[in-house]
């Protein structure tokens, strides 16, 4: 297995290095002028060259992308344009916060869709799977701002379950503001989620070994568990496993609307004030998470169907 | 203590710990004032203090040399670390100025000679921190107000640059340190608390300057420990101290202990302006009132309102949303409004919202018949619609460069005018805009700039001018104003000081772009002008000159409009002392916290 994932960490390289190159030729050559804006109101052109040279800007471009290369490789992204906060800095403190929402709800999505998906299919075409279904597309045909709105305004405002906005630092303090965040993001993933593992779930159970294990006498519980989830982890484990990535970028909509200080805003801010170094940083780490994700998936597909052989 | 329970009680300790930095709770409820910024602030420099908001934050963790009386208006200068009014020179050129006794910068970790305690302030820490402006390295924003000010600082400023270039050359960039040493022949130290700062011409503007937060005294020592991060570490002087920050969510401010001997005046040396916002329940207390001070951060208008209804902020900037169901259409606060605790002051704003064309474009600024042309869509656009559908109509509309509020401005706005748009037109040779080319017009993404930028095509079409939208972000939008690749473009220009100066610069042909003046408006006759203008004391003559500064940028429109945002403020009832101002943020130390029949004993008992 090590082999295999040292084989395809170094498969790796070339799609990170593509990464590098569109966002080097997207920023660098077709991007605008960074430091205009960051100098005041009549900047000084001499000052503004200076600010470009020690940005590395007035480089030919090889040599801005050979620099950016060895950003990647030391994972040293400097400072920020905007702030002048080290890179790293910024996204230790933002990925925090993030994580602090989008973990739970991948959690939560997923343990909740997964049980009204088998609930679904083991109702198929019943009333049961056709009022979850329904309530599933209703779920995820109502755009998410309007979930955040009225989360904001009946739930917390109206009723006062909830924080409507804000942020806490502490470990156990958060929660009370990212209750509700969470809550939303749960509400709007579960409806898509439910509608991708019934799918999947269902054609398990039409499976024959699904139909001997009814056939034997077997409790349907057991069959469920051990017959039917089990071998429908691999659609499971691919829908998680792409979340993976976009766990540290947050939810933009919903760090804007609840005031979480996530790297979503972070990304948003950073593309709005053309921050270079911020955004290599976060599309780099992106990257590098999906190579991770992939490679993890395959290691869990082996581990979830042994016939699944890792070469 | 079994595994678990000291777990759980671990578990507990930690939980009561972190709860105490969250941002405390119900505004009212206790000692903190909440108070909301509609826009992030990434850094705290005071150098870097360009935004409305880092100057919000900036005033209350630093201290300028010069304030505004609060919450006096016309705006009144008065001293902030000085002992008294700088004694000026009769040419106008010199300044010369005491600090008081008892300025201690903020307790700070980077002070290690002293341990952490805070060293007294002194003329070199004036004269370095208005150094620090030339100095690149800190990204500074506002060095175009010293710019050709002060004698000698530009040659600073250029030998320094010239000595960095020179290394650069040489190949040793890295040994390069600014040199803050070497004198500046117009900032003359007399003693630690006693200094001049000469001017090359005189500059009645000057001590507005001093009132800027980018003129902020700050500590050299806590500066060169922190680096590029003091703007997330900042140590000044001012009334609060920065405890906690979190970069896009919420900051917090705690008394500063040290805070100069600073009290809201006795009561019989109270303004009437003072004495109508209640100051004389606290007469003699010492500032800041309130202990704390949390800043929270909305860049979306709903959360705000809704804490602002649910009572967990003290004071709002009203947003057009929601502004319907607190005010009557003519902007009076609704009486189930008032009865339900709020409290509001409409201010009207000292800024400029205006298109402006490059005046360099070969077609729209220097053609033939071009003045023509500007002038017909100055008659075409429709500003009460614009005012009505995306303002409340709760703008001042008026002509001209010089908003309501100051010297030089004149009442009235330019009407809509289609016959005389479509006469100007066919003037030009352009009849119903046959021939004419497209317009580009650029303007920033965001707000609803896109639905402006539709209902100003929709009006220009009805003449037959067409118009291609371009929506840039900002960094984008000022990259083609700075390189005049904007030809036409839709912006705002808030007042940095209450003087018209500040608005007419923008048309001043030195100050072309990249410069303030995006319009690279050029008149030799404005520019005769306002040089004699500058360097006038307020007075008959100079609002003449003024007058005509008016009249030439009226008549050869670089620009069209304009328009002055009304700001809908709102507090609840308990927020005591409040009279909102924007051109200035440091009345934040004269509010408090208590109930409205509170007795004035009681609130001077109190702490």
């Amino acid at each position: 297995m090590w082999a295999y994932v040292l084989r395809r960490l170094l498969l790796g390289l070339p799609t990170l290095i593509g990464v590098t190159l569109i966002t080097f030729l997207l920023l660098n050559v077709f991007g605008g002028d960074p430091v205009a804006t960051q100098m005041g109101k009549n900047p000084d052109p001499a000052d503004l060259a200076a600010r470009r040279a020690e940005y590395g800007l007035d480089q030919p471009l090889p040599l801005q992308y050979l620099r950016y290369l060895k950003e990647v490789a030391t994972f040293d992204f400097g400072r920020s344009f905007v702030t002048r906060e080290k890179v790293s800095s910024i996204l230790a403190q933002r990925v925090g916060p993030s994580l602090s929402i989008t973990l739970p709800a991948l959690f939560f999505t997923t343990l909740i869709s997964v049980s009204i998906a088998l609930v679904a299919a083991f109702n198929r075409g019943r009333f049961l799977d056709r009022f979850l279904m329904f309530t599933a597309v209703l779920g995820m045909s109502i755009s998410f701002l309007v979930y955040i709105v009225a989360g904001q305004y009946l739930l917390a405002f109206r009723i006062g379950w909830f924080q409507i906005f804000g942020y806490d630092s502490g470990i156990f303090a958060r929660w009370e503001y990212l209750a509700l965040p969470i809550l939303v993001q749960v509400i709007v993933a579960t409806g898509y989620d439910v509608r991708y593992y019934r799918a999947a779930i269902v054609e398990e159970t039409t499976r024959l070994h699904v139909k001997t294990a009814f056939a034997k006498g077997l409790p349907r519980h057991t069959v469920l568990i051990r017959h039917v989830l089990r071998n429908s982890l691999i659609p499971i484990i691919s829908r998680v496993m792409i979340s993976v990535p976009f766990l540290i970028t947050g939810s933009l909509l919903v760090e804007t609307y609840f005031g979480i200080p996530g790297l979503g805003l972070t990304v948003l801010d950073a593309l709005n004030a053309q921050d270079y170094p911020v955004i290599k940083a976060i599309t780099v780490l992106v990257s590098i998470l999906f190579i991770l994700g992939n490679i993890l998936t395959d290691v869990l597909y082996s581990w979830a169907d042994p016939r699944v052989r890792l070469r | 203590m079994r595994p678990l329970a000291s777990l759980l009680l671990a578990a507990a300790a930690a939980a009561t710990l972190t709860a105490c930095k969250s941002p405390p709770g119900k505004a009212g409820a206790d000692r903190v004032l909440h108070f909301p910024l509609r826009a992030k602030v990434g850094t705290l420099d005071p150098v870097r203090c360009s935004s409305q908001y880092r100057g919000m934050v900036g005033s209350q963790i630093f201290d300028t040399l010069m304030e505004f009386e609060y919450p006096a208006r016309p705006f009144e200068l008065t001293t902030s670390l000085l002992t008294g009014m700088p004694e000026v020179s009769e040419d106008g050129r010199v300044y010369r100025f005491e600090l008081r006794d008892d300025v201690y910068f903020q307790d700070d970790p980077a002070f290690t000679s002293t341990g952490g305690k805070g060293p007294k302030m002194t003329s070199e820490d004036v004269f370095y921190s208005l150094k620090r402006q030339c100095d690149p390295y800190w990204s500074p924003e506002g060095y175009w107000l010293l710019q050709g000010r002060v004698r000698g600082l530009d040659e600073y400023k250029a030998a320094e640059s010239a000595r960095k270039a020179q290394l650069a050359e040489e190949g040793r960039a890295g040994e390069f340190r600014w040199n803050y040493e070497l004198p500046v022949e117009g900032f003359r130290r007399i003693d630690d608390r006693r200094f001049e700062i000469e001017l090359v011409e005189p500059f009645p503007q000057f001590l507005y300057i001093l009132t800027m937060t980018y003129t902020a005294v700050v500590p050299r020592e806590a500066v060169e420990h922190h680096g590029l991060e003091f703007g997330q570490n900042p140590v000044g002087s001012g009334p609060y101290r920065l405890a906690e920050f979190w970069r896009g969510s919420w900051l917090r401010l705690v008394r500063n202990e040290t805070f100069r001997e600073e009290r809201v005046p006795p009561a019989g040396e109270l303004s009437e302006a003072q004495l109508a916002v209640g100051l004389d329940r606290v007469a003699g207390r010492r500032l800041p009132l309130v202990d704390e001070v949390v800043m929270e951060i909305y860049e979306q208008d709903q959360p705000m309102w809704l804490k602002f209804r649910a009572g967990d902020l003290d004071l709002i900037q009203v947003p057009a949303e929601p502004w319907p169901t607190i005010y009557e259409k003519d902007g009076t606060l609704k009486t189930a409004a008032h009865e339900s605790g709020i409290r509001n002051f409409n201010l009207p704003l000292l800024d400029l919202i205006y298109w402006g064309f490059n005046m360099e474009d070969p077609f729209w600024g220097r053609g033939e018949n071009a003045k023509l042309l500007r002038q017909a869509i100055s008659y075409a656009v429709d500003l009460e619609q614009r005012n009505e559908a995306f303002y409340n109509g709760k703008n001042t509309l008026y002509l001209g460069p010089i908003p309501p509020g100051l010297e030089g401005y004149e009442p009235g706005f330019r009407k809509r005018d289609l016959d005389k748009a479509r006469a100007l037109l066919a003037e030009a040779g352009y009849p119903n805009g046959k021939g004419l080319p497209s317009l580009k017009y650029e303007t920033s993404k965001g707000g609803n700039s896109s639905e402006q930028a539709e209902m100003f095509t929709r009006q220009l079409a009805e003449i037959g001018i067409r118009v291609e939208t371009n929506l840039n972000t900002f960094p984008e939008l000022s990259d083609k104003m700075n390189k005049k690749k904007a030809q036409f473009f839709g912006l705002a220009w808030g007042a940095d000081y209450p003087d018209a100066e500040n608005f007419l610069q923008l048309f001043y042909g030195p100050n072309e772009s990249p410069g303030s003046n995006s319009f690279n408006f050029k008149d030799p006759e404005y520019d005769r002008l306002f040089d004699q203008a500058k360097t006038l004391q307020p007075g008959p003559e100079r609002s003449e000159i003024y007058a005509r500064l008016r009249e030439i940028v009226i008549d050869e429109q670089p620009m069209v409009g304009s328009m002055a945002r009304t700001r809908f403020w709102a507090w609840r009832d308990h927020l005591r002392h409040f009279k909102p101002e924007e051109v200035y943020y440091t009345w934040v130390k004269y509010l408090d916290l208590g109930p409205e029949d509170e007795p004035a004993a009681a609130a001077v008992a109190r702490r």
